[in-house]
């Protein structure tokens, strides 16, 4: 007689696909045999999708997963958060993240990984005091993003990073045992609303050590970047950029960078700082994206999204891409940048499909 | 239209028009083998009863025009819904064994939709349920330990390295 017990393998992970955490969690509760059926559907639901935000415990429990061999090669989306909980006494990132020395700890945390694994002291905390001593000697330097570049470095399935406002799978359900960033205040399990959370100020310049964080961990299988509706007080990231570029003619490129999708608002005031992000953007482009086929970068003014052409580029000068490296390009999307027409032309004459999609303003 | 002669596990003949019986992948290919003739031999049909095969047909009569599945998607877009159209739900109203035979002739037949339908009904039962309500929609008998549910809790609350 059949039974849910008796179904084969493939057939419990087909149901499986339908059901949440939690779900999976009952179900493995249920049974020995069904234990061991859903057990490895169960903890791909957890870890496949990681968010985390800008908060150390947060980015504390990711690299945690990040070492943790039996879950580290699950994780293939990670949600950047910029909500944090309203009761939390956080810090205000665009002021404590100002600071050079950021990318020498980066930098010191990745030759920290290697040198662990070669000595065989794979302790966090050892790491961590070798390579990241913040608190003694060098105060304000950004540590939770040193702990982001950590994590990567163990995250080598990873195909897509997002920076978003929402987090959109703690909306709406009681998750006990969600993942292992259950003990970060922002997500824990419970009934969440966004009356809970407050956006931080994510400044262009964490951004911008994030993405560096993303070049020098040389995250091989990353195919998506993306960062939308990070408009509140949000600035652009120009002078990372340049290091931002530096590190990638350094390191390895971003060999299956397949989609890149920026929307950036800006203020009034900061329009001719805005005007060297096209440039120095398209610059790391050129260098990482030798597989990208979608790009998508929108830049608008204020608030109310008003896209201003004649502002940018009044400021700025003309953006080159250069073809050579972006061959395989298929959909191009530019908004709030100039482009030089001349260049694109040349271009076209190589890409597929490349007249059908593009859309220029 | 030609029509084609399935032989059920229990020695019932049935016949179907090729266009429906060709919902199932297995059946199909088997028909592109042998060049499409198969109007004076039955296709045995070993795994399924007569009951679950009159099902099974009923649904691929009903499905017979719908376009072919998309490819499988990559894991990471799956989908969590269990959305099911008005005439699959009442298709699947039948009691559990029925359920789970068609879910298996589903599956030895290769037709992934009516898979889908009915994976998503079972997963319908399970959804919001704790385990012993599980056990007992399913007449699930527990074999664990006190210890070793305690186990499966312990490390769910936190991924120990």
């Amino acid at each position: 007689m059949a039974s849910l017990s008796l179904l084969p393998i493939e057939i419990i992970h087909n149901i499986a696909k339908s059901l949440d955490e939690g779900d999976l969690l009952a179900l493995r509760m249920t049974s020995k045999a069904l234990n061991n059926n859903t057990v490895e559907a169960h903890l791909d639901s957890l870890y496949s999708c990681c968010h985390v935000c800008l908060l150390h415990s947060s980015l504390h429990d990711l690299v945690t997963t990040s070492r943790n061999n039996l879950v580290n090669f699950r994780v293939r989306h990670l949600v950047i958060s910029n909500l944090v909980p309203r009761d939390l006494n956080y810090r205000y990132y665009n002021e404590e993240y100002d600071d050079p020395d950021a990318i020498e700890v980066i930098m010191n945390a990745a030759t920290g990984v290697l040198e662990s694994q070669i000595s065989g002291d794979k302790t966090l905390e050892t790491l961590w005091y070798k390579y990241f001593d913040v608190s003694e000697t060098r105060e304000g330097l950004p540590e939770e993003i040193g702990y982001l570049a950590l994590a990567f470095t163990g995250l080598s399935n990873l195909r897509t990073i997002e920076f978003a406002h929402r987090l959109p799978r703690f909306g709406n359900a009681d998750r006990k045992g969600l993942n292992n960033l259950a003990q970060s205040p922002a997500i824990m399990s419970g009934n969440h609303n966004s009356q809970e959370y407050v956006r931080t100020n994510l400044s262009g310049k964490i951004w911008g050590v994030v993405m560096s964080a993303i070049a020098l961990s040389q995250l091989q299988n990353l195919e998506n970047i993306g960062c939308k509706d990070l408009s509140d007080g949000f600035t652009l990231p120009y002078l990372w950029l340049s290091d931002f570029h530096r590190f990638s003619k350094t390191y390895s490129p971003l060999l299956n960078l397949k989609s890149v999708e920026f929307e950036f608002g800006i203020m009034y005031s900061e329009i001719s700082a805005a005007a060297l992000v096209g440039p120095a953007l398209f610059s790391w482009l050129t260098v990482v994206g030798r597989s990208l086929r979608s790009l998508k970068i929108n830049i608008y003014l204020g608030r109310t999204r008003q896209y201003s052409f004649g502002l940018l580029s009044a400021s700025s000068g003309p953006v080159y891409l250069k073809s050579g490296r972006l061959l395989k390009l298929e959909y191009l999307s530019l908004e709030g940048l100039e482009l030089d027409v001349d260049d694109l032309e040349g271009m076209s004459m190589t890409w597929k499909n490349f007249w059908d999609t593009l859309e220029i303003h | 239209m030609s029509t084609i002669k399935l032989l059920s596990s229990d020695n019932a003949e049935l016949a179907v028009d090729k266009e429906v019986a060709e919902r199932s992948i297995l059946i199909k290919n088997m028909l592109e083998d042998v060049g499409g003739d198969m109007s004076d031999q039955a296709i045995p049909i070993p795994n399924v009863n007569e009951a679950v095969l009159r099902k099974v047909i009923e649904w691929c009569e009903h499905h017979k025009s719908d376009p072919p599945p998309p490819a499988d998607e990559d894991s990471d877009s799956r989908k969590k819904s269990t959305d099911i159209e008005e005439w699959d739900q009442k298709f699947m109203q039948v009691d559990q064994e029925m359920l789970f035979e068609i879910i298996l002739a589903a599956n030895y037949l290769d037709i992934k939709p009516l898979l889908d339908v009915g994976c998503k009904t079972v997963a319908n039962m399970i959804k919001g349920k704790s385990p012993e309500e599980i056990r007992k929609t399913f007449n699930i008998q527990n074999d664990f330990t006190p210890e070793e549910e305690d186990q499966i809790r312990r490390e769910n609350e936190w991924a120990e390295e």
